[in-house]
């Protein structure tokens, strides 16, 4: 059972976690304390997960990162933990503060401790592979490439590429968007979205200030683009045939690629809701700070209107009902944020009159993919479903393009 | 034997890049060992997708055969954890079609 997918305890993990349950206070506490604290060795969080303990808050922020040492495993070794002081390696501390500020964005703004809202822990994975030109969350873990040093360079270079990976985290705590067509697009536009709230934030930028681009500091010297996605104007971040000549992200449904690559064009599509989000926000006030308004609209849309099978009209309609229910209705914030939505060829359904509970998510429409290692939801931060919102028409599936 | 390789998806999401291979039109070198990898890799044994569920901002590689006698398209996400198509992937990523 000491193998590498498998945590060794001396204690074994059922009893530690009859420990920790039959516990009280400042006992259980203590028990819990040392688990998390006393290694030295790396520790799994899918073996936290299994003894009920990753969602036990341990501190608001606790930041591990690893070196991965070039190698393909997310099995690196420690080299920086929570508090501890900046090192040599700049990877390493930029994977640190940037995890960091994305904490601190969430908390401050949201009000939301850590991924999961119960301080689970922030482990990153720096050096991952040889060259390696990407960025993914794993489940668990943000892991980054270094580069090839041609095209890209390191993928801890921009905070919001950092709140990218480490919202995929919160999207899987709540929504849970399935990570294919119109609500994978969804999926990656949350990421863009916070990711690049995250890096505003940071800057105290207003919305007509921030540049809306995403990883502005991932292409190489001498190549022809300023970021790989663009939020205000998407399809216009790059042209370099290295890349594959200019970047294909749509702005308008109209121009919606039904593809079978990258899950159904998860990275491209997500253009269409990016624009929306840029729009609304610019609408609302361009003066004003786009995580105060359109930022909260969409994390409460995140957080308490989507659904795994959520679609592009879905995630218009929930922000829309979202703007009237946190701003007023037909306020000028509601009326900002359909005409976003109209602007990218999306127009909201207007809500008829009957009640629902806001927390009451749209049944799915087809079987959940295997929830089998998933965060279980009761783990979760649920919000009580007690507000109450207007409710919509039963929705009309758009046929895209 | 024809074989097609995409990569698509990652952070950069950038337009999905083709490779269209011709066996007959390659070194004998390279037809060998890519034979020699298919076997190895089972395949046409492999199920359509190969998913890590929980994975975000992963490559997607689609792989597909066509020996003329037999077809076969293979989805995966993230780098394959089997050696032997892993490898297959990588020679598939560095050969010139």
């Amino acid at each position: 059972m000491c193998d590498q997918q498998k945590i060794c305890f001396i204690i074994p993990p059922h009893i530690l976690r009859h420990l920790s349950d039959s516990a009280r206070g400042d006992l259980k506490e203590r028990i819990q304390q040392s688990m998390l604290l006393s290694h030295g060795l790396r520790v799994r969080r899918n073996t936290f997960a299994e003894l009920g303990l990753a969602a036990q808050a341990v501190g608001e922020l606790n930041r591990t990162v690893y070196d991965a040492q070039n190698m393909e495993n997310v099995h690196g070794v420690v080299v920086r933990s929570e508090g501890d002081d900046a090192i040599g390696d700049p990877t390493v501390n930029e994977a640190y503060d940037a995890a960091g500020s994305t904490y601190d964005f969430y908390h401050q703004v949201f009000a939301r401790n850590s991924i999961d809202n119960k301080g689970m822990r922030l482990d990153s994975v720096v050096h991952y592979g040889d060259g390696f030109d990407n960025a993914f969350w794993d489940g668990r873990e943000m892991v980054y490439g270094d580069g090839d040093g041609r095209i890209f360079n390191r993928f801890t270079l921009d905070l919001d590429v950092i709140a990218h990976e480490l919202t995929h985290g919160v999207t899987a705590y709540e929504a849970d968007l399935a990570y294919s067509g119109q609500s994978g697009a969804l999926n990656e536009s949350m990421s863009d979205v916070f990711g690049s709230l995250a890096k505003q934030w940071k800057l105290q930028q207003t919305a007509k200030d921030a540049d809306w681009l995403i990883g502005a500091s991932l292409l190489a010297e001498g190549m022809h683009g300023r970021a790989l996605r663009s939020m205000a104007q998407p399809g216009t971040a790059y042209d370099d045939p290295k890349l594959g000549g200019r970047d294909p992200q749509p702005a308008h449904m109209r121009d919606y690629e039904d593809m079978t690559q990258d899950n159904g064009g998860v990275h491209i599509n997500s253009g269409i809701p990016n624009r929306a989000f840029y729009l609304a926000a610019t609408k609302i006030d361009p003066n004003g700070f786009a995580w105060e308004k359109a930022g909260k609209i969409w994390y409460m849309t995140l957080t308490t209107r989507l659904n795994t099978n959520s679609t592009f009209q879905d995630c218009a309609n929930a922000t829309y009902l979202t703007a009237g229910e946190q701003f007023g209705q037909n306020g000028a914030e509601q009326q900002a944020v359909a005409s976003a939505w109209s602007d990218v060829g999306i127009d909201v359904d207007r809500p008829t009159g009957a009640m629902i509970p806001a927390g009451i998510k749209r049944p799915a429409a087809r079987p959940p993919a295997s929830k089998s290692k998933k965060p279980k939801k009761s783990a979760v931060g649920r919000k009580p479903a007690a507000r109450i919102a207007k409710a919509r028409p039963p929705m009309k599936p758009k046929r895209r393009k | 034997m024809r074989i097609v390789y995409e990569k698509s998806g990652g952070f950069a999401g950038l337009r999905p890049a083709r490779k269209a291979i011709d066996t007959a039109q390659l070194s004998p070198d390279d037809a060998t060992e890519l034979r020699r990898l298919l076997d190895a890799a089972r395949f046409f044994d492999l199920p359509a997708k190969i998913d890590q569920p929980q994975m975000r901002d992963a490559f997607q590689y689609n792989i597909s055969v066509d020996t003329g006698a037999r077809q076969h398209a293979v989805s995966i996400t993230g780098e394959p954890q089997d050696p032997a198509l892993k490898e297959l992937r990588r020679k598939l990523e560095k050969i010139e079609a």
